[in-house]
């Protein structure tokens, strides 16, 4: 899996470096490969905003066409995943400025139940899906640099040096946001619990 | 040890986590393969489309273009080649030094410096008297140039 993987990411970089046009064949093939590569972790970034499957999978879907439309100008970029992740990241944050007119439906239920028995430790399944739709609605009260750190650090694929490039700050500046926002995190949530 | 700020770490972690390994449904890369595809195909079909609709299509615009540039090179080429033509220079006729020959309207440059007269004029003075040009005696009159006598009484 792993071996396939890198050479699906050769035939990506490939892919980016060559200035000729390609056949429909050849493009089937770099769709598929970026498809197995990286849909699921743009999925989550978009998820992780949006909070409503459906549409992150239309970001997930938009940022291939974006890909597509664009394919000759894709010899430059260097990180092939902070680059998507960068469009994803953005589809989603425009997406959610624009749906805050209209009621969200957020899918948070759905994916604790969904979710496999192994992804998690025990003590995390004692938390119920109201209790993370309440989180959910603490992180979105944060200020947006430190709630942007927070959500994108929560991409285990991601490193602080890929956070840094995808909100275009320094890795320190990524390491204290989310040092900040876990600090205001925790004091909102000491205040719910003292509220009830 | 179970402190309420060690549970609310717990619960954020938790919730990151849940965010983390969000999954698409199972056929979302399946679907997302043919949607791709189709849009690939669109593109190339776009890109060959408009590639025969410059050539076969617009060929009256390619013509119409190409012979208003073929027009203004013409312009261009005849205006530089007027203003490339020497011109016979027709405002001084100098007569050819030494032939001997000239036309009598050719410009004659004298060979020595002229020098310019002293009191203004380069002729006698003169006077009109009764209808008749006289000189006057004391008249400054250049070495070599003959006055007649003047009949009239000298004045005192």
């Amino acid at each position: 899996m792993k071996a396939m993987s890198s050479f699906q990411a050769q035939v990506a970089d490939w892919f980016y470096t060559q200035p000729v046009l390609k056949t429909q064949e050849d493009v089937s093939e770099i769709i598929t490969g970026l498809v197995a590569e990286y849909s699921t972790t743009l999925y989550r970034v978009a998820y992780s905003v949006t909070r409503n499957a459906a549409e992150a999978e239309d970001i997930v879907q938009e940022t291939f066409l974006r890909v597509l439309r664009h394919q000759n100008k894709l010899s430059e970029i260097r990180d092939t995943r902070v680059w998507l992740v960068r469009i994803a990241w953005n589809l989603a944050l425009d997406r959610k400025r624009r749906s805050k007119a209209r009621p969200e439906t957020e899918d948070i239920a759905d994916l604790v139940r969904t979710l496999p028995a192994d992804e998690f430790r025990a003590d995390d399944v004692a938390i119920s899906s109201q209790e993370y739709g309440r989180i959910l609605a603490l992180i979105d009260q944060l200020p947006q640099k430190e709630r942007e750190a927070l959500l994108l650090s929560a991409m285990e694929e991601l490193s602080t040096a890929e956070i840094a490039s995808i909100c275009s700050t320094t890795e320190s500046s990524i390491r204290s946001r989310i040092f900040r926002a876990r600090r205001e995190l925790t004091v909102l949530l000491d205040k719910q619990r003292s509220g009830r | 040890m179970n402190t309420p700020r060690h549970n609310s770490d717990k619960k954020i972690d938790a919730t990151l986590r849940l965010l983390g390994h969000a999954q698409p449904s199972d056929s979302f890369d399946e679907r997302l393969r043919v949607r791709l595809n189709q849009e690939a195909l669109r593109i190339e079909k776009s890109f060959s489309a408009r590639v025969v609709d410059f050539f076969l299509t617009q060929r009256l615009t390619f013509a119409a273009s190409a012979t208003m540039l073929a027009c203004a090179a013409m312009v261009v080429g005849s205006v530089q080649h007027s203003h490339q033509r020497t011109l016979p220079n027709t405002g001084v006729h100098l007569a050819a030094p030494s032939s001997g020959l000239g036309a009598a309207s050719s410009t004659h440059i004298s060979p020595q410096p002229i020098i310019a007269p002293e009191h203004g004029r380069s002729r006698s003075e003169r006077k009109a008297t009764g209808g008749r040009a006289t000189v006057v005696r004391n008249a400054h009159k250049p070495a070599g140039v003959a006055v007649p006598e003047s009949t009239e009484p000298q004045k005192p």
